[in-house]
């Protein structure tokens, strides 16, 4: 007589008692795989969402960068041509050119009949000390700006500035109290304030506009400049080699470069949309996480409440079991069975009631989920259940409930003095 | 004659609702290899108590049993109980059969304390289900069977181990004379052939055919002949 043989009988004409221990273990691993299904069809759900926002985004990012490329077709854009052995690195550091070109460019460039580009303005401009008044200025020698021959005649975009006066930005004329009319000197000339610009927020604020010639002669510089603005170039938004190529064509010794562009805009438009999109879909996969969280709080609350309130009548099961096989026990140890043999008899009767409730809990979960209405899984009938961890954590957890729940009266069993039952009998 | 049971100065008192109750009162007696022994008494005397006490499954308050020459209380509880297993064989008034297992199965029981091999348990007990009349019923739960093939069957249950001590409470107490004489005529075949029986009784018949009769009141031994 093996004492597993022992246990499947005394299981099966006690299957009552048994059924009922084998239900709650059931529904203990029927609440435990549910909890870890709707979790995992969370992320499941999760990873599909995001990877659908993502590949919205990027079709959405496709059909606005066409979008902008259709809208803009026919906008211009601005570029900025320099000497060519200017060093661009000093041009931002400083925000003047320290290398000038031949004022005979812009001349140049403007009857060369491109088509491309609609104002030209030349002008010579130095970052200096205004001694009269101790101040550092940007001085702007500007000539306004020059016709191109053929061009349509447009409304000029800048006046020139006439010579003998001067145009103050809005910092300079505020802190020295300028006012349209005044006198001021500058580098020892006289130039009376003809204009007088708002604030701008920009290095303009600092800046005095004078004409040109009488910048070169300030400066040293005659018929030099530093920069010629080409504003509102007609051409598709991703042509600046094709502008470039035209100029250079034109003017050899010059380097072009885009400046304060709507092209520029328009990439830092698709940088917004696109920051937005990484916005919108980081604030999706937050809101999933928080999701996620809350469902894991319910869960670590549920579970091991289910597997209490289980453990907690298997375990009165187990001691209804014991009572009723008192005179049984008292019998095998009067035959000479020893306490860990009736241990083992109680206990081995739990494990099984674990492993059947391990495997009821999982068949219901798992076997007839094709049978079920899809609209009552939501989804989980695709998550994989059937994976090694799921399948150690109940078929080891579930028999070691049962067989925790059963400890006591099983100790109790062990333990009670076999006299007291068989002198009663 | 080899002395198989020694009883020396058994004492065991319960608390009961009425105060201290001496079940066994500086009890001593032996019983020889080969002897059976009736122990007769009112209700209550505390006859019993001795036969649990004698095998080991009741500790005293004082005064030693030997079976066998081994002190069975100065052993501990699961040396005992594999001692129980090897030399004592326990036979109750209400035969006390596992309900969920067959007649064959309910004589190997016998064995779980042994942890024998199978095959001899299993040899012993198709000659003790033999020997018993019990061939045919041996797939039978006890709920099938008569009470005379009960008690049988625990006597079987009782002897699969070849005990030297066989232990019986008021073993014919549920029986027919019928099977009370067969119960009986087993108890001195297992006397006659060596063995030591120690049996509890109200039944006065059998005191005239065993060797040794003890006759206990109110815990004490008052007579032994």
């Amino acid at each position: 007589m093996r004492l597993l043989r022992l246990v499947l009988f005394e299981i099966w004409y006690r299957r009552g008692n048994f059924s009922l221990g084998v239900a709650s273990a059931t529904i203990a691993v029927a609440f435990l795989l549910g909890e870890l299904a709707i979790l995992r069809e969370h992320d499941a759900r999760t990873i599909r969402i995001i990877a659908a926002k993502e590949a919205d985004t990027r079709a959405r990012m496709a059909t606005l960068e066409d979008d902008y490329r259709k809208i803009t077709k026919e906008l211009g854009f601005n570029v900025l041509i320099l000497p060519r052995d200017q060093n661009l690195n000093e041009l931002f550091a400083e925000d003047f050119a320290s290398h000038t070109m031949p004022e005979e460019y812009v001349d140049r460039l403007a009857n060369s009949r491109l088509v491309t580009i609609q104002h030209l303005l030349p002008s010579l401009q130095q970052k200096l000390k205004w001694t009269e008044v101790e101040r550092a200025i940007i001085l702007d020698g500007v000539r306004g700006e020059v016709p191109i021959v053929n061009a349509d005649s447009k409304r000029p975009l800048l006046e020139p500035v006439p010579e003998g006066t001067m145009v103050v930005g809005w910092e300079l004329h505020r802190s020295l109290k300028l006012k349209v009319g005044d006198v001021v000197k500058l580098l020892g000339r006289e130039f009376k304030v003809g204009k007088l610009h708002p604030e701008r927020g920009t290095k303009d604020d600092i800046t005095v506009w004078i004409s040109l010639k009488e910048a070169q002669l300030l400066l040293g510089e005659p018929g030099r400049i530093n920069g010629i603005l080409a504003l509102e170039c007609v051409c598709a938004a991703d042509s600046l080699p094709k502008v470039r190529t035209e100029i250079g064509a034109v003017l050899p010794d010059t380097q072009v470069i885009e400046f304060q562009s709507q092209t520029l805009a328009r990439a830092e438009a698709r940088q917004r949309a696109a920051t937005e999109a990484r916005v919108a879909i980081s604030r999706e996969t937050e809101n999933r996480a928080k999701l996620r969280q809350a469902q894991e709080d319910f869960a670590s609350l549920a579970v091991p409440l289910a597997s209490l309130v289980s453990a907690a009548w298997i375990g009165f099961l187990a001691f209804s079991n014991v009572r009723e096989r008192r005179a049984e026990v008292a019998l095998f140890r009067a035959l000479g069975v020893r306490s860990w043999q009736i241990i083992t008899i109680f206990l081995g009767r739990a494990v099984v009631m674990g492993l059947a409730g391990a495997g009821l809990g999982f068949g219901i979960f798992w076997l007839p989920s094709g049978a079920w209405p899809a609209a009552a899984l939501h989804g989980i009938r695709d998550v994989r259940l059937l994976d090694p961890r799921s399948l150690l954590l109940v078929f080891i957890g579930t028999p070691a409930l049962t067989v925790l729940a059963s400890w006591l009266p099983t100790w109790f069993a062990a333990q009670r003095s076999p006299a007291e039952v068989l002198s009663q009998a | 004659m080899k002395t198989i049971v020694r009883v020396e100065k058994l004492a065991k008192a319960f608390r009961g609702p009425t105060g201290k109750v001496n079940a066994l009162d500086d009890i001593s007696f032996t019983v020889d290899a080969g002897q059976l022994t009736v122990v007769q008494g009112p209700s209550g005397c505390g006859k019993t108590t001795l036969l649990l006490a004698i095998g080991g499954l009741l500790e005293p308050d004082s005064g030693r049993v030997f079976v066998d020459g081994q002190e069975m209380h100065s052993l501990s509880a699961d040396a005992r109980a594999r001692f129980r297993a090897d030399n004592i064989g326990f036979v109750f008034q209400q035969f006390h059969l596992v309900p969920y297992l067959s007649v064959r199965e309910n004589v190997l029981t016998a064995a779980l304390g042994r942890i024998a091999e199978p095959e001899p348990a299993a040899k012993g007990t198709n000659e003790l289900l033999a020997r018993f009349g019990l061939q045919e019923r041996a797939r039978h739960l006890p709920a099938e069977l008569s009470t005379g093939e009960r008690q049988r069957t625990a006597l079987a249950r009782a002897l699969l181990n070849r005990p030297k001590v066989l232990l019986a409470d008021e073993p014919t107490g549920n029986l027919d004379p019928e099977n009370a004489e067969k119960v009986w005529d087993c108890l001195r075949s297992f006397a006659s052939d060596g063995g030591s029986v120690l049996v509890v009784t109200h039944d006065p018949t059998p005191a005239r055919k065993c060797q040794q009769v003890l006759r206990l009141d109110q815990g004490r031994l008052i007579a032994c002949a």
